[in-house]
């Protein structure tokens, strides 16, 4: 085929063209001009386009991988040490999952019907006010709005990790179209090691990341750098359940007839019995302890509300709530909900700088009939070891 | 017959333009069957923005052109109507209906590929509040380059991704480094080395590619995926001095790393082609109504602050379906949003050829009219009236 002097134009024209994509610019912009208009891959175009869901979008999407799209900085590790390993100790109900970028450990916890949370902790790089801005991208993540940094430091708690402190975050909310059996609660850590941000995650169902905040906490806990000693038990403030050798006891009781110490089913625990009421009822009771006062009464209280399905009080409320026992050099706070389903009876006190937690759960009758033997047990509580 | 006309008459035959539709139809055929394979996005690449399809042998060894792609077919059909016009033009009343059409067509197919060659089709992605200068192509990365030093502003050097993707070393006059391009990779993933990944080698030495293994995947072919630029670069200083060693750059990173060099402060960053303009939208308000009752979207709409303080121009526009802002060359539709629903995404498309098609519309159209008033007219005179009986 011929070309005529048209085609040899269009196609100079065609190269013309080309040439223009491969053109090296450089020009001036305003400082804030510079910051990426969404997490990466969410300046991606097709994020909202219907049928184009960011969740499809790797490796960008908060569903692939939590810390996708982290802002300015968090990505530039500066170290220059590869990978330092790190050991972790996760709850036994947890099963661990595939990792998936840029994640060091990742695991799910499957609830009731298709309920789940998604757990994942990941190392990068420290940077100026990026806890505010990661804190605010996961308040987007669950559709709720940024906060400033006096907002945070009202409402972050201080978590102890094995390497120093840290901050934690609860996030409730539902973004629009999100599914609610796997999405509407966070807890979310963050926690600053020489140069870099270790970053723990947990989000999903609402009732479940909140039924999972114990074990989370108490796993954030055991992360510790393998290079460096495991912190010592007393530092991780994760003691398993008793018996435990005589130096490591530090709780005292009297079990009520009927109550039976139970083999614990999670690090987080320090101790589980199972309690048998008539026709072979059962309930639990758990004994808990957590650095700091775990987000205050009012959160504490609601969350063991939500639990059983009872409506959450304000602050006002909470007074009405909460009563209180006096058991030895001890004063007891105790709390009792019932909710449609179950019921559940709870005592907490502070003895140093942790706060221990007495749970009794169970349905509404062996609870009730519990009660006395719970605050008889209450009151048999002794701390062994000084504040 | 000079050569000229020798040349003309081939250029306008009809078989070539039955050829030509031809070809389109088996091209358009090829390219809808393809695109379950390799995805909308390399079809279009591969199939109509090409002047040939070429077959890789599967050892990869060489290239060779089995078919005309689109801007081969669309050249030479736009050639063909170009002679046949140039050859068939006569100052004749009868013939301008067809001449009309003729030149209508040439004008639609040359402002298609105008189109082709030369829009460019970005996004602007706004928060409620929210107010930005630059809109954002991720179908294409530049490698951004940037000295933070001062305080009045930021200096970029933008290195296309296709240059990566050559290879070899990227100098500038404005950059104090040479940047060696050691690795490309047009899909990737990137994965944290963690302790269950012992085997897994550092992508690079320097920044967050020391703690990052990277692994090269097929291009992503599905219309919910696209592919994840990443590549090494070494970065070595023009005045002497040692490497400053190898950065990982990828668009899964979304985060510049920075590093100092001859006192001073750069970052480094892939990310999606900016294009800065000279004047600022704000999302006023992002409006997503359903029909009531149901989820059904009926509409979407944003409400957005043109500031441009050179044209000393600022007012509020809606924009929403079918109701795009055109404003200096730039038109903004409304194309999506953020699950929240307090966010926008605005498709930006430069398109210098966007009023050829109403051109062209106009021009065929008045020469239908025409031909067929001619015809009627002639119709007309022909039909002897019939007497009453």
């Amino acid at each position: 085929m011929k070309f005529s002097p048209l085609c040899l134009g269009l196609l100079v024209l065609s190269a013309v063209a080309c040439k223009q994509d491969r053109k090296i610019k450089e020009y001036r912009v305003a400082k804030d001009s510079l910051s990426a208009s969404q997490p990466s891959p969410a300046s991606d175009p097709h994020a909202g386009l219907p049928g184009m869901t960011p969740q499809a979008m790797p490796p960008i999407s908060p569903g692939a991988d939590p810390h996708a799209g982290l802002t300015a900085g968090q990505l530039a590790v500066g170290g220059q040490s590869v990978s330092p390993p790190f050991s972790d100790t996760p709850p036994a109900h947890w099963k661990k999952q595939a990792l998936s970028p840029m994640r060091l450990a990742s695991y799910q916890v499957q609830g009731e019907g298709d309920a789940t949370v998604d757990i994942s902790f990941s190392i990068l790089r420290r940077a100026p006010g990026s806890t505010l801005a990661n804190v605010n991208r996961w308040r987007n993540q669950l559709g709720q709005p940024p906060i400033d940094d006096a907002a945070l430091e009202q409402t972050a708690q201080t978590v102890k990790t094995s390497f120093g402190q840290g901050i934690a975050v609860e996030i409730e909310g539902l973004a629009p179209g999100a599914n609610a059996a796997k999405d509407g609660g966070m807890i979310g850590v963050i926690a600053d090691k020489d140069n870099d941000a270790w970053f723990f995650k947990m989000r999903g169902n609402a009732a479940l990341t909140a039924n999972e905040k114990e074990h989370f906490i108490a796993w954030v806990q055991t992360v510790a750098p393998a290079a460096t000693p495991n912190p010592s038990p007393s530092a991780l403030t994760t003691p398993a359940a008793p018996p435990e050798p005589a130096e490591k006891i530090r709780l005292t009781w009297e079990i009520p007839s009927g109550w039976t110490l139970v083999p614990a089913t999670s690090a987080m625990r320090y101790a589980t019995m199972s309690v048998v009421g008539a026709q072979g009822v059962k309930g639990e009771l758990i004994v808990s302890h957590f650095l700091g006062d775990v987000g205050g009464d009012l959160e504490n209280v609601n969350r063991w509300r939500q639990q059983v399905g009872a409506a959450p009080v304000d602050q006002a409320g909470l007074a009405a709530q909460i009563t209180q026992l006096t058991a030895g050099p001890k004063s007891f706070s105790l709390v009792d909900v019932t909710g449609p389903q179950n019921r559940l009876t709870a005592g907490w006190t502070r003895h140093g700088a942790d706060s221990w937690f007495f749970k009794l759960v169970g349905p509404d009758a062996l609870v009730g009939a519990e009660k006395a033997r719970f605050t008889a047990f209450l009151e048999s509580v002794r701390f062994t070891l000084p504040e | 017959m000079t050569a000229l006309n020798r040349l003309l008459r081939s250029m306008a035959s009809l078989r070539l333009t039955l050829f030509c539709l031809a070809a389109a139809f088996v091209l358009v055929f090829a390219g809808t069957l393809a695109q379950v394979r390799l995805g909308l996005f390399f079809v279009q690449e591969q199939y109509f923005q090409s002047w040939l399809i070429w077959w890789s042998a599967p050892s990869g060894g060489f290239q060779i052109p089995v078919f005309p792609g689109g801007h081969l077919i669309g050249a030479v059909l736009l050639a063909n109507l170009f002679a046949s016009l140039v050859r068939g033009f006569s100052w004749s009343w009868r013939k301008l209906g067809i001449q009309f059409i003729h030149l209508g067509l040439i004008i639609m197919l040359a402002g298609g590929l105008a189109t082709d060659l030369f829009s460019v089709s970005s996004y602007m992605r706004l928060k409620e509040g929210e107010s930005k200068n630059f809109s954002e192509d991720s179908a294409n990365m530049e490698l951004a380059v940037t000295d933070l030093s001062d305080a009045q502003g930021a200096r970029v050097v933008a290195v296309p991704g296709a240059v990566l993707g050559d290879g070899g070393t990227i100098t500038h006059e404005s950059l104090p480094m040479r940047i060696v391009v050691r690795s490309f990779y047009r899909n990737s993933e990137l994965r944290m080395i963690g302790p269950d990944s012992a085997s897994a080698v550092a992508a690079a030495s320097n920044g967050a590619g020391a703690r990052i293994s990277i692994t090269s995947l097929p291009r992503a072919t599905k219309m919910d995926a696209r592919d994840v630029m990443s590549a090494v670069l070494e970065m070595i200083p023009v005045n002497g001095g040692p490497s400053l060693g190898t950065w990982l750059v990828s668009d899964a990173m979304a985060a510049p790393q920075e590093f100092d060099l001859d006192g001073r402060h750069w970052s480094l960053e892939l990310r999606a082609a900016r294009y800065y303009k000279p004047y600022h939208l704000k999302l006023v308000d992002f409006t997503h109504e359903t029909y009531p009752g149901t989820q059904i979207p009926k509409n979407f709409s944003s409400k957005v602050l043109l500031d441009d303080e050179v044209k000393s121009e600022h007012r509020q526009v809606v924009i929403y379906m079918n109701h795009p802002l055109r404003y200096l060359g730039d038109t903004y539709y409304q194309s999506g949003f953020d699950p929240d629903n307090r966010g926008t995404v605005l498709q930006v498309v430069r398109n210098p050829s966007y009023q050829a098609p109403y051109i062209a519309c106009g021009i065929v159209s008045l020469g239908l009219i025409l031909q067929f008033s001619f015809h009627l007219t002639g119709f007309a005179r022909r039909v002897k009236p019939v007497a009453a009986p």
